[in-house]
C-alpha cells in the first residue's frame, strides 16, 4: 500500500483521533448509572465512521478490525449481548488499538508485525462475543417469517394499521459520488429488523446512453420490521440525511404522514401509490384516503394566497398536532445549527498562531516606540493618533492570544481512562469529579501539564485514596473520591487535586526529612512548610514501592516542570480527611499586562494581576528602624527595596513608593523610586546563564528599546515572607543577587 | 479489470470481470455504450464480478431500459453470486427475468 499523505488522509487520521477520544469518553460513561443506549450508540457511531472512511483509503488493516468491533456492537445495539464492565474494558482496548493502527497509518508505515498480533488477539476475543447464533438478526428472529409487529397502540380514525415502519428513499444525485452506497445502508438496517418488502424506484433511470453512470437516479421505498426505537431507525440514516431525501414512518404513522410522503416524492401519485400497496404499508383503502385528500389539498392552494404551508393545514385539519409540528421544525433547526457549528471552525497550524503571536509582541514594542517618539515630538495630534493605535494593538493582542487559549476539560477527562485503569489495578473503588472543565487557559501550557498531572494523580490514586476495607474502618465510604477542579484566580489559573483519602502523616514526613538531613533537629516548621517537603527531591513517604509510584522520584520533577511554566505548586492536607495539590499557572506565557516601575536607573515590570495596591513608603521615622515590615491599615506588611535588592548604587528619592503585590494568598511590598503606570509587556525569556536568578522571571524590551527585568512575584513573596518568617536560609533558594 | 469482447455473429459480448462499482461505473458505460451501439443482441457475463453496489446495479438498469427501448435482447449469460444477491436484495430479478438465464 504507498501512502500518499494527501490531505484527505490527514483528515481522517485527525479525525479518527477525535472519534476515538469521543468513543473511550463514551465507553466510560457506560456503566456508570444512567442510559447506556446513547453512550453505546455513540461508540458504534464512532466505529461506524473510522471503518468507513479508512475503507474509502483501502486501509485494509483498519478496516478489518474495525469490522470485527462494529459487528460485536451491532449485537449489543440489538440488545443481544449486554454491555457488561467486562466487554466495556474489552472496548477500551479495541479503542486503544484503533487508536495505534491509526497512528501507524500517520506515520505511513504498514500494519504488520506485533501490532497487527495484537489486533489479531483482540478481535479473537471481540469474536467470543459473536459465538452462538447468527452474527446478525435475521428472518429467524422473526417467526415463520412473518414479523414480530408492535403492539398496536390505540390508534385513531387518522392512522394506517400497518405496524411496519415505511421508509422512501431518493438519492441526490451525488449521492454516489459521495461514495456512499444506498444499498450498504438498506443492507444495514437488517441488522436490527427485517426489510419485509422493498420496491426500487426506477422510473428516473435514463437509458443508457442518457446516463451519467456516477449520478444516483435511484429511490427506495420498503417496509421494514424492527423492534428498535425511533432514533436507532432514524440514526441509520445519519450519514446520507445531507445526501438523500429521507422520508421515515413509524408503525401506525398518520394517513397525513403518507400524504407528505405523497407531496414531496416527485413521483407520479399512482405510481408511488402502487408501490406502497406492495410494500404493505397501505390498504386500497387508506391510499385512497390519502390521495383524495392530496388532491382537496392541491386545489385548495392553487386558489389560495398565499398557500399555508403543508404543517399548517394538517394541524387545521387536526391531522397532526402542534407539538408534532413543533418538535420536528425544532429538529430541523438544530440540524441547520450543527451544520452553521461546522462552518464556523477551521482547523489552524499551531505554528501559524505562535507566528502570529510573535509578530503581535513585535508589533507591541514597535507601538510603544512610536508613542514615546510622538510625546517626545510633543505633537498633540501625534500623541493622539498613537494612543488610539495603541488601544487597537491592546485589542488585537487579546484576541490573538484568546486564540491560543483551549479548555482544560478535554485534558480533565483523559483521567477518566487513568483513574478507571489505575483504580482497576489497584483493587480500588474511585470516583473521578470533574469541575471547571470549561476553565480556558493557553494551549502550551496544557500540552505540558499533562505530564506532572499525571503524577500527581496517580500518586493520589496509589497512596492518598485507601483501599475499601480501610475506608470502612475509617468511617468513610467505601468509594473514594478524587476531583479534578480548574478555576481562574488573579491573572492564575489554579488547578487543584483533591482526594479523600488518608493525608499526609506529618510525624513521618518530618522524620525522614531529619534523616535525610532536609530539615535540622529541632527546627520548627509549620504545617505548610512541612507538607512541601514532599516535593524535595528524592522524598518518599510511601511504605510500599508499587509499580505506580512510590520510588521516590516523581514530586520535585513535578514541581520543577510546573516551575519551568512559571507556575507554582503546593499541598494541603489533613490526616485521616485528604490531601489537595494546588497548582497555579500562568494564563499565558506570551504577553501580560505589566506595571512598570522604576528604581534608580532600571525599570522593572510586575505582572498587573498580582499588583493590589500602591502607597507611598512612610517617612523613615516613622518606620522601626532597620524593620522590614510597614503597617497597612492594621495588617503587618513586610516589604524589601528593589535598591537594595538589585544592589543599586546612589541615594534613594526623597519619596519612595511601594507597590503592594499579591500571590497565593501572601502580600509583601516592594519599595521603588519611581511609578510609571501599566504597560504591555511582551516576555522574553531569560538566557540559560540567568535561569538561577530566583526573583526575575524575564526581561521584556521597552518603547525607548531599554530592557526591563519582570519581577517574578512568586519568587519574591516567597523570599520576602520567608525572610520575616527568620528563614532566610530559605529551602526556596536564596537570591543570586542579593549577595 | 480486465474485459474481452468478441463479436460473434449479430450478438456482441462483454464480459464484466473485478468490480462493478462507482469506480469504475464510467469505464463500463463506455464498454457497454460500445456493445450496444453494434448491431444484434446483446450476451453480458457477469460471471466474472467481483463486487457490485449501487452504482453498478443501476448501470445494468439502464442498459436494460436502453435494450428495451431500441428492441434489443439483453441476455445475462451468467451471474456472479455477489450480482445475484444484489438482484435479490433490490426485488430485481423480475425486473431482469428476461434478461437471466433459465436457471437463475
Amino acid at each position: 500500500m504507498s501512502m500518499n499523505m494527501d490531505d484527505a488522509l490527514q483528515t481522517f487520521i485527525v479525525e479518527s483521533r477525535e472519534l476515538l477520544q469521543a468513543m473511550e469518553a463514551s465507553l466510560l460513561e457506560i456503566g456508570q448509572g444512567g442510559d447506556d443506549t446513547e453512550s453505546i450508540n455513540a461508540v458504534f457511531r464512532a466505529a461506524h465512521t473510522i471503518k468507513g472512511s479508512a475503507g474509502l483509503f483501502s486501509l485494509d488493516a483498519v478496516v478489518a478490525f474495525t469490522h470485527v468491533a462494529e459487528s460485536v456492537l451491532d449485537r449489543v445495539r440489538a440488545q443481544r449481548i449486554a454491555m457488561d464492565p467486562a466487554l466495556a474494558r474489552l472496548f477500551l482496548d479495541v479503542c486503544d488499538q484503533m487508536g495505534a493502527l491509526v497512528e501507524r497509518v500517520a506515520s505511513g508505515l504498514e500494519v504488520e508485525g506485533a501490532l497487527q498480533a495484537r489486533s489479531d488477539e483482540l478481535a479473537r476475543q471481540l469474536s467470543r462475543h459473536l459465538e452462538g447464533g447468527a452474527a446478525f438478526p435475521v428472518a429467524g428472529d422473526w417467526p415463520d417469517g412473518a414479523p414480530a409487529q408492535v403492539d398496536p397502540p390505540v390508534f385513531g380514525p387518522g392512522c394506517v394499521a400497518s405496524g411496519l415502519w415505511h421508509i422512501s428513499l431518493r438519492g441526490s444525485p451525488d449521492l454516489l459520488r459521495f461514495g456512499l452506497d444506498p444499498l450498504s445502508i438498506l443492507r444495514y438496517l437488517s441488522t436490527f429488523g427485517q426489510i419485509v418488502s422493498l420496491e426500487m424506484v426506477l422510473a428516473a433511470i435514463p437509458r443508457l446512453t442518457e446516463l451519467d453512470p456516477e449520478t444516483c437516479y435511484m429511490g427506495f421505498e420498503l417496509s421494514f420490521a424492527s423492534k428498535a426505537d425511533a432514533q436507532t431507525v432514524e440514526d441509520a440514516f445519519a450519514f446520507v440525511r445531507d445526501d438523500c431525501t429521507v422520508r421515515l414512518i413509524p408503525p401506525f404513522g398518520s394517513i397525513a404522514d403518507y400524504r407528505a410522503l405523497f407531496a414531496d416524492m416527485p413521483e407520479d401519485n399512482l405510481l408511488l401509490g402502487q408501490m406502497l400497496l406492495r410494500c404493505g404499508s397501505l390498504t386500497q383503502e387508506e391510499l385512497a384516503q390519502a390521495l383524495a385528500t392530496q388532491e382537496w389539498l392541491a386545489e385548495d392552494e392553487a386558489g389560495q394566497a398565499p398557500a399555508p404551508r403543508l404543517g399548517e393545514v394538517l394541524v387545521d385539519q387536526q391531522l397532526v398536532e402542534q407539538p408534532v409540528i413543533d418538535a420536528a421544525l425544532e429538529r430541523q433547526l438544530q440540524v441547520r445549527q450543527a451544520k452553521g457549528a461546522e462552518a464556523t471552525l477551521i482547523r489552524v497550524d499551531a505554528a501559524k498562531l505562535d507566528q502570529l503571536i510573535n509578530l503581535v509582541g513585535e508589533l507591541i514594542i514597535a507601538g510603544a516606540g512610536a508613542q514615546l517618539a510622538a510625546r517626545r515630538f510633543k505633537a498633540p495630534a501625534l500623541v493622539e493618533a498613537t494612543a488610539v493605535l495603541s488601544r487597537l494593538v491592546e485589542d488585537v493582542r487579546d484576541s490573538a492570544l484568546t486564540l491560543r487559549m483551549v479548555q482544560i476539560g478535554a485534558t480533565f477527562n483523559r483521567f477518566r481512562r487513568v483513574v478507571r485503569d489505575v483504580a482497576t489495578e489497584l483493587g480500588k473503588d474511585i470516583q473521578l469529579d470533574i469541575r471547571g472543565g470549561e476553565t480556558e487557559l493557553d494551549k502550551t501550557i496544557v500540552e505540558k501539564i499533562g505530564d506532572p498531572l499525571t503524577h500527581i494523580v496517580r500518586n493520589a490514586l496509589d497512596h492518598g485514596i485507601e483501599s475499601a476495607a480501610d475506608r470502612l474502618a475509617r468511617g468513610k465510604p467505601a468509594q473514594g473520591r478524587l476531583m479534578l477542579n480548574a478555576f481562574h484566580e488573579s491573572g492564575s489559573i489554579v488547578i487543584e487535586v483533591s482526594d479523600d483519602g488518608g493525608g499526609l502523616k506529618k510525624e513521618r514526613i518530618l522524620a525522614k526529612a531529619m534523616e535525610r538531613g532536609l530539615v535540622a533537629e529541632g527546627q520548627s516548621l509549620s504545617d505548610k512548610d512541612i507538607f512541601n517537603l514532599v516535593f524535595e527531591p528524592g522524598f518518599s513517604t510511601a511504605e510500599q514501592v508499587s509499580n505506580l509510584s512510590g520510588r521516590g522520584v516523581g514530586m520535585d520533577v513535578v514541581k520543577r516542570n510546573i516551575q519551568a511554566l512559571r507556575g507554582t505548586v503546593d499541598l494541603e492536607s489533613r490526616e485521616g480527611h485528604g490531601t489537595t495539590i494546588r497548582i497555579r499557572l500562568p494564563l499565558t506565557l506570551a504577553i501580560i499586562d505589566g506595571f512598570l516601575i522604576g528604581a534608580g536607573p532600571s525599570s522593572y515590570v510586575v505582572p498587573l494581576e498580582q499588583v493590589v495596591e500602591c502607597i507611598e513608603l512612610p517617612p523613615a521615622e516613622q518606620l522601626a528602624s532597620g524593620a522590614n515590615y510597614l503597617n497597612l491599615r492594621g495588617e503587618v506588611l513586610p516589604f524589601i527595596r528593589l535598591r537594595d535588592l538589585f544592589e543599586i548604587p546612589g541615594e534613594p528619592p526623597r519619596r519612595e513608593n511601594v507597590v503592594v503585590v499579591q500571590y497565593a494568598g501572601e502580600r509583601a511590598g516592594l519599595v521603588v523610586d519611581q511609578l510609571f503606570g501599566e504597560f504591555q509587556t511582551v516576555i522574553k525569556p531569560l538566557g540559560k546563564v540567568f535561569s538561577h536568578i530566583r526573583c526575575i522571571g524575564g526581561s521584556t524590551i521597552l518603547g525607548s528599546g531599554e530592557v526591563a527585568l519582570i519581577l517574578d512575584v512568586p519568587g519574591l513573596v516567597r523570599h520576602v515572607t520567608a525572610r520575616e518568617a527568620g528563614l532566610s536560609r530559605s529551602r526556596h533558594g536564596s537570591l543570586v543577587a542579593t549577595a | 479489470m480486465n474485459e474481452s469482447e468478441q463479436p460473434c455473429l449479430a450478438v456482441s459480448r462483454v464480459a464484466i470481470t473485478g468490480e462493478m462499482t462507482i469506480f469504475t461505473a464510467r469505464d463500463w458505460r463506455d464498454r457497454l455504450l460500445s456493445a450496444i451501439a453494434a448491431p444484434g443482441d446483446v450476451e453480458l457475463d457477469l460471471g466474472m464480478v467481483s463486487e457490485v453496489d449501487a452504482a453498478g446495479i443501476q448501470l445494468l438498469v439502464s442498459l436494460a431500459l436502453e435494450a428495451r427501448a431500441m428492441d434489443r435482447a439483453l441476455r445475462l449469460v451468467a451471474v456472479a453470486e455477489r450480482v445475484s444477491e444484489a438482484f435479490e436484495f433490490c426485488r430485481l430479478t423480475d425486473f431482469f427475468r428476461e434478461a437471466l438465464p433459465a436457471q437463475a
